[in-house]
């Protein structure tokens, strides 16, 4: 649960920081400190998450404020069943993948034959700094089910309750997709894995 | 072993898998303002969606009306000119198609009406015209089960009858109940005729040894020819004598025990 902090309003309050629910509460009743309260509190995530979904800045940008429009327009329908943090995360996971999804489509139709990267003929011994491409490349190629998992887990650090919550999966799914997930980059990866031992 | 190694070194270099640039927070805020400003002000055609029980409950409707059409088309042709002069209450016998082609059995007399009719007149000559069909069809099958001499075809087209009737006389009783004084409405004179018509053709084509169900078919030709006569004059004397005739022959609990359970009026072909 990530607490907001914003100025007291009401009397008889302790503390400044308040709970999702009193946050939610306020922003329903229209309290504008709370609502820029809620976004601060939450937009780095959500950006990161976005950013790290996408890949490109206005990509990313996009899809957190589209995150942000829809839970204002639907902070009623939050029932406090899971935090806000995940709530949001829903969203915004819902979001960018369904952006990238639209933005794949379009650029699969109008890249020019030409600009399409030559790959190389032969695999050559790759210098160490070349994994990291070659990580990057393979992480963009995992499955739509597979990469939200790992780069949730491995990359944003959430934790497997988190990603089931808000990809709406068990918890062994997670575990299992993120087990695949491994796996595939670890064949990607294979002539790596030498150095990597030694 | 070899594999966590290489399951740390995984998890670092991932660590710069599109890594996030700085925040642009306030732009980005500036930016969910105007957004949430802009939906707010939306066209109210645009911003209120139909309910999802309203666009299911349309859809559902769509499909009906779809089949409803295919049914009614794959019915066969419209009854010809001819056809709808001969099914006119004024001459309720059905009378076989000529082969002769329609315009030219149309009188002069009748095409000079035509030609002068207004659009009532005309709304009336369709509403025959499809009366004429419906009797034009019953008649078809009255007669395709006696060229098969199929009683299991005969009984089906009775026990569809039947069910129809029960639902024109339970409807007629329940507005009658409701609403004494007024007159019926005019749906149900044109019904109980064609009922009554019906009615007629299945005790002159019977094709069973049922005496419980001619006897059925008698006493529905009463009460439906009382029914349409209150239906057209509307005299009280008429509505108690169908009352009468119904009480006094049970007919709707007959109807009701010779319908099987589960068949519904519609459910016939």
């Amino acid at each position: 649960m990530c607490n907001a902090r914003l100025p007291q309003h009401g009397i008889g309050e302790s503390s400044n920081v308040v709970t999702d629910q009193q946050l939610v509460a306020r922003c329903i009743a229209g309290d504008r400190l709370a609502e820029r309260a809620l976004y601060d509190a939450h937009v780095e995530r959500v950006y990161r998450l976005a950013y790290r979904l996408a890949g490109d800045a206005d990509l990313a940008q996009d899809f957190t404020q589209e995150t942000f429009i829809r839970a204002f327009d639907r902070l009623g329908q939050y029932r406090g069943d899971a935090s806000l943090a995940t709530w949001l995360h829903t969203i915004a996971t819902s979001v960018s993948l369904n952006g990238m999804r639209s933005v794949t489509r379009l650029r699969t139709r109008s890249t020019p034959i030409d600009d399409v990267p030559e790959l190389p003929a032969t695999t050559v011994r790759a210098a160490p700094h070349d994994l990291r491409e070659r990580l990057h490349a393979s992480i963009d190629a995992l499955s739509v089910k597979l990469r939200p998992v790992f780069v949730m887990h491995d990359v944003e650090g959430f934790t497997h309750e988190e990603i089931g919550n808000t990809l709406g999966i068990p918890v062994g799914t997670s575990k299992a997709r993120l087990f695949d997930a491994r796996a595939k980059l670890r064949a990607a990866l294979a002539m790596f894995a030498g150095d990597a031992t030694t | 072993m070899m594999d966590d190694n290489f399951d740390d070194l995984l998890r670092d270099a991932a660590q710069t898998y599109n890594q996030p640039p700085e925040i642009p927070r306030e732009a980005m805020w500036a930016a969910i303002e105007r957004g949430r400003a802009e939906r707010a002000v939306l066209p109210i055609a645009t911003a209120r969606r139909a309910p999802r029980w309203l666009t299911a409950a349309a859809g559902v409707a769509a499909v009906l009306l779809v089949g409803f059409a295919i049914g009614r088309m794959s019915r066969g042709p419209v009854a010809s000119p001819a056809t709808v002069a001969s099914a006119t209450p004024d001459a309720p016998r059905a009378v076989p198609l000529s082969s002769s082609p329609a315009p030219t059995s149309v009188t002069p007399e009748s095409s000079t009406r035509e030609v002068e009719a207004t659009p009532s007149a005309r709304r009336l000559a369709s509403i025959r015209e499809s009366r004429a069909a419906g009797l034009r069809l019953r008649t078809d099958r009255a007669n395709s089960a006696e060229q098969l001499g199929d009683q299991a075809s005969y009984r089906m087209a009775v026990v569809e009858h039947l069910a129809r009737t029960e639902v024109m006389l339970a409807g007629f009783r329940s507005q009658v109940r409701s609403n004494a004084d007024a007159r019926v409405d005019a749906q149900f004179a044109s019904l109980s005729r064609d009922l009554l018509a019906t009615t007629r053709l299945l005790l002159a084509t019977r094709r069973g040894d049922d005496p419980a169900i001619t006897r059925l078919l008698q006493d529905l030709e009463l009460v439906l020819m009382q029914l349409s006569q209150y239906a057209t004059d509307g005299r009280r004397s008429d509505l108690d004598a169908i009352e009468q005739s119904m009480e006094k022959h049970n007919v709707m609990p007959k109807l009701r025990s010779t319908i099987p359970a589960g068949f519904s009026s519609t459910s016939g072909t």
